[in-house]
């Protein structure tokens, strides 16, 4: 029975979470037994789950596949020792490998660098007070929810050499037309165009949030020295952020170094599209050498770590620590532009909402199209007349209901567990010292620079001993054990911001450490914990890989899996495009709206959780 | 201990308890309603989905009494979920393979042999005679037989009537050979509406159709099938692969690789762009609304050899099932079902009944069983995947894009894929 699968996953997430508790709790007696700190016993009690999960479903499986890096491994087969041979073969000179590792160097400096100035600037003109400033900021964070497919997608058709709209702009302006993803010249560089797109997302509403803090003296007091704009941008701004600035830098290094969905849908002349984690995909999945893309994935692991070591090093040079963790005696007030210069402003503000706007504009126009003229020469921004029944078409062709059903079945119980988890974990890192702590925080942050798809294998090999591979679990049962790096962190900054007077008054009344976290840090804590669940649901409702490797029935299948029945790869059988964006947009919608309804609280609990240092 | 404490512990176990009793009883389960359970792991798109439940699982779960068959519907990145599935130890029953990974799966003994089974039937989908040996061939490693196919789909020559018509082109016949497929498809590059730039193309090509059937025309071949060794330094395979890149540069009756990525590639013939496409057999571009479409075979190459491309699939049964005699009779239902649901069957006697099976390809009917007749496979190697991708990126690829000479690229070449075929 279809009910029996749903009912049968929620019966497991229910005594999990049971196991769970009782163990946090079971933990924090047994060290106490043994005479140790009530703070020890609480951190350790607190940070349980995602030390399970950390074990478990990080820990194994990387040493697994450090194990199969030193093997000879087709995947189908078992793996034959070969020693060191992998990695002699990529450090002698692997054509593939140093082209693919080029590749992805560049694109990541230029994206980080071009990225962080992106999201400055917009912050910058967003965080005038000005009416409609609200709506703007909207404007610009949306185009960021969009499925990382269909930004790949949108943005080959804009930039298609002719009369593609990037050209297009540039033949009207009078510029030269590049060849964009078709000249090797030019592929990193639409790469990098491209990831622009998702610069206005999180980081714009971090620097803002932090603009926004500034004290409004420092600027006063830079005025009647005589500095002016630059000088004050200089010497107060830049300072001031700094500590955004630092983590960005470390966040978009890594992100941009494991570039993966775009250059999977993008295919650009020879290898100059090629990137590493795509290699690394290529290698173990399409070529089936496991070993050799362990080696290559513990490669990359080893140069991020390098790298990263590097950036926090040399940050105390250039971080003001000290300037982050002062409180701002009265928000800064930046006075809008008037005259001409509040003309250029709003032509400013303007300008960049229409980049950011036209990516959607083009996934719906392509949802209404005529299928003849998808792939009109040139490109047809709308077809006339529209055709809306592609949307009732899509939705037809495949058992979409119940994918939806299924979608956010997973999803919403994801992204409880996975919030649930995340804040518990953040709590015990933010608030209680205990042995190691500094360490399994570092632990926290490295699991996310090894690639995910080397340990496919491995955790699908524990979901199969646990028996439940062909169920939802696997989606699900896990979120409740870790709560990712990223949502920790989120969640760590911002409990590390309430006063710890109103817990230590809370304890001295008698309330418990469960009690306090629940009854009081977690209502005090909405606007991060909004943050949290925004970003973990939309990564579990576009998440595809997953509901591939462990759903067998296409009764469970979730909508990622459904839209990929429109590929039409085999057979002949043409892609139907004006049906993969319309479903697409449909997919959109929820995380749009979510974060239209709720974006006063997100932005506020964004402002609180920047980052501060790197200081635990 | 507390009483607090002893509560914590009792509802722990309890909770532990109820997850380990429901994760025992989770996934699918051996036998459904006292039968025996094959999964057959299968891709495609919805069209195609539905026809396979409607025509073969439907028809072979209906007569079966003591088993059935579940559809795993992959619709993407089949070969990670496959994999997955074997690698974790819960590989399905039976499985799609795609023609060049056969070598690869049955070198690590991931496919079930199936020589025995099959000569000791000898019937029906297990009368080997009835194949064509081309087609056979890729599903042999070793001497021995992992699979048979369920389809041989050869290339041939998709024309666009209405645009021979206007261009007063005859369509092609037996008679085409290379140089009268040139003459052609320069007749029928036009810019058709004055605005310096050609919109209507002769034919298109972006490593498709594949190269090697302009290599075999030329009366060479690019894996040696004797010995095994690359044979790409050798003039007939240069000249061969030039041959091919001049569609685009030399005579530039095909549009630049820039031009096809994004117009797309079937897509360009279906909007009345190119008046000549290679494609499947199979391939429904002949009833593209509002083209008027007729089907030819390939032209033939220098000296009147001819020579087409045959891609293949074959139906495999996994190594690890328990029962190996059960599950081929499964599979053996499946697979005659299939031979008389998906067109060209690679079995003679019915690819003559190709009409049968798919009204709608009788008119190209005779076209195809021609084409069968000497279509042709690559040579199937374990690391045969790798070498394609190879082959693209150091050889084909820069060739298509900048039209420099097969014989500059091929020594370089050469010295990375003669490895792969050690």
């Amino acid at each position: 029975m279809m009910g029996g699968a749903y009912l049968q996953t929620l019966l497991r997430f229910t005594c999990l979470a049971a196991v769970v508790a009782s163990a946090m709790l079971l933990l924090h007696r047994l060290l106490r037994r043994l005479r140790c700190r009530d703070e020890t016993a609480a951190g350790y009690a607190f940070v349980l789950p995602w030390l399970v999960g950390l074990v478990t479903f990080s820990l194994l499986p990387m040493l697994w596949s450090l194990y199969l890096s030193f093997t000879r491994y087709g995947v189908l087969s078992q793996p034959q020792w070969v020693r060191g041979q992998n990695y002699a073969a990529i450090l002698s000179g692997d054509p593939i490998f140093l082209t693919a590792a080029v590749n992805t160097a560049a694109f990541a400096a230029l994206s980080v660098v071009l990225g962080i100035t992106a999201s400055l600037m917009a912050a910058l003109l967003l965080s005038l007070n000005a009416r409609g400033m609200g709506l703007w900021r909207v404007v610009y964070y949306v185009p960021s929810v969009i499925p990382a497919v269909s930004t790949a997608l949108l943005w080959r058709w804009i930039f298609v050499p002719e009369g593609g709209l990037a050209n297009g702009l540039l033949a009207a302006a009078g510029l030269p037309r590049p060849g964009w993803f078709h000249d090797p010249r030019w592929v990193i560089p639409a790469f990098v165009i491209m990831s622009l797109q998702g610069a206005c997302g999180n980081n714009m509403v971090i620097f803002l949030a932090r603009l926004r803090g500034i004290d409004a003296q420092l600027y006063e007091a830079g005025v009647m020295d005589g500095a002016g704009v630059w000088a004050r941008f200089r010497h107060i701004t830049l300072p001031q952020l700094s500590p955004v600035v630092f983590y960005h830098l470390v966040t978009g290094l890594v992100g941009g170094l494991l570039l993966f969905t775009q250059p999977m849908f993008i295919r650009a002349p020879g290898r100059s599209g090629l990137f590493y984690v795509p290699y690394l995909y290529r290698t173990g999945w399409e070529e089936l050498r496991m070993g050799y893309a362990c080696a290559l994935s513990w490669v990359l692991f080893a140069a991020l770590a390098v790298l990263t070591a590097l950036v926090v090093l040399t940050s105390r040079r250039w971080v003001s620590y000290e300037a982050s963790d002062v409180q701002a005696l009265e928000p800064s007030r930046a006075l809008a532009p008037r005259g001409i210069r509040r003309g250029l402003w709003h032509a400013a503000v303007l300008a960049g909402a229409l980049v950011m706007l036209v990516p959607l504009l083009w996934m719906v126009s392509t949802s209404l199209k005529q299928p003849n003229d998808l792939f009109a020469i040139p490109p047809k921004l709308l077809s006339w007349p529209l055709k809306p029944q592609n949307y009732v078409d899509a939705w037809r062709a495949a058992p979409f209901w119940r994918f939806l059903f299924n979608t956010l079945f997973v999803a919403v119980l994801a992204t409880a567990g996975q919030t649930l988890s995340a804040a518990l974990t953040a709590y015990g890192f933010a608030r209680f010292r205990f042995p190691a702590r500094r360490a399994l925080f570092g632990v926290l942050l490295g699991t996310l620079l090894l690639p995910g798809i080397v340990l496919i294998v491995p955790v699908f090999l524990l979901w199969r001993a646990f028996g439940l591979v062909g169920t939802f679990d696997p989606l699900v049962l896990g979120s409740l054990l870790g709560g990712g790096a990223l949502q920790v962190f989120i969640l760590r900054q911002f409990f590390r911001t309430l006063p710890r007077e109103l817990e230590e008054a809370a304890r001295l009344d008698g309330a418990s450490h469960a009690r306090v976290f629940f009854r009081m840090i977690l209502p005090l804590s909405w606007p991060a914990v909004l943050v949290v669940v925004l970003i973990t649901f939309q990564g579990h409702w576009n998440d595809f890989l997953g509901p591939l490797l462990y759903l067998n029935r296409e009764a469970h299948y979730t909508m990622t899996i459904g839209l990929r029945y429109f590929e039409g790869k085999f057979m002949g059988e043409a892609p139907k495009w004006h049906w993969m964006m319309a479903v697409t947009t449909l997919m959109a919608i929820p995380t749009v709206l979510i974060f239209l309804i709720a974006q006063r609280s997100f932005f506020q609990g964004a402002a609180r959780t920047r980052p501060r240092g790197p200081t635990a | 201990m507390r009483a607090s404490t002893v509560a914590y512990c009792l509802l722990g176990a309890a909770a532990a308890v109820g997850l380990v009793v429901s994760a025992r009883r989770a996934g699918p389960p051996e036998t459904a309603e006292g039968r025996r359970l094959y999964r057959f792991a299968c891709w495609g798109a919805a069209q195609e989905l539905r026809e396979l439940k409607e025509r073969v699982v439907g028809p072979v779960n209906a007569e079966a009494e003591d088993f059935r068959v579940e559809l795993v519907h992959i619709p993407s990145d089949y070969r990670t979920k496959l994999c997955t599935m074997i690698a974790g130890g819960t590989p399905p029953e039976l499985f799609y393979l795609s023609q060049e990974y056969v070598a690869t799966f049955a070198a690590q003994g991931a496919l079930l042999d199936l020589t025995e089974l099959v000569a000791q039937d000898g019937r029906g989908a297990c009368d080997l005679k009835q194949y064509y040996p081309s087609v056979l061939a890729q599903y042999r490693h070793g001497g021995r037989l992992y699979g048979l196919p369920w389809i041989a789909q050869p290339v041939v020559l998709y024309c666009n009537a209405r645009l021979f018509r206007q261009g007063g082109v005859a369509l092609p016949d037996r008679s085409w050979g290379w140089q009268k497929f040139v003459q052609a498809g320069n007749a029928l590059t036009r810019d058709t509406d004055q605005d310096g730039r050609m919109d209507q193309w002769g034919f298109i090509v972006n490593g498709w159709p594949p190269v090697r059937m302009w290599i075999w025309q030329n009366g060479a071949e690019l894996v040696d099938r004797e010995s095994g060794l690359l044979r790409l330094t050798d003039p007939a395979v240069t000249q061969a692969v030039d041959a091919y890149a001049a569609l685009i540069h030399r005579h530039r009756l095909a549009p630049p690789l820039s031009v096809v990525a994004e117009a797309g590639f079937a897509e360009m013939f279906r909007a009345g762009k190119v008046a000549m496409f290679m494609g499947g057999a199979a391939d429904d571009l002949d009833r593209t609304p509002g083209l008027e479409v007729v089907v030819r075979e390939v032209p033939a190459g220098p000296g009147g050899r001819r020579a087409t491309f045959a891609w293949s699939a074959g139906l495999h049964v996994s190594a690890a099932v328990k029962d190996p005699r059960a599950a081929f009779a499964v599979y053996k239902k499946i697979l005659e079902r299939i031979h008389r649901w998906k067109i060209p069957a690679p079995r003679r006697p019915l690819a003559a009944r190709l009409e049968e099976f798919e009204p709608r390809k009788a008119p190209a009917a005779a076209v195809i069983r021609s084409s069968m007749e000497y279509m042709r496979t690559p040579v199937g190697f374990p690391r045969q995947v790798e070498f394609d991708t190879l082959f693209q990126e150091e050889f084909e690829e820069p060739i298509l894009r900048t039209g420099r000479p097969a014989a500059e690229l091929a020594p370089r070449a050469a010295r990375v894929l003669e490895r792969l075929l050690r």
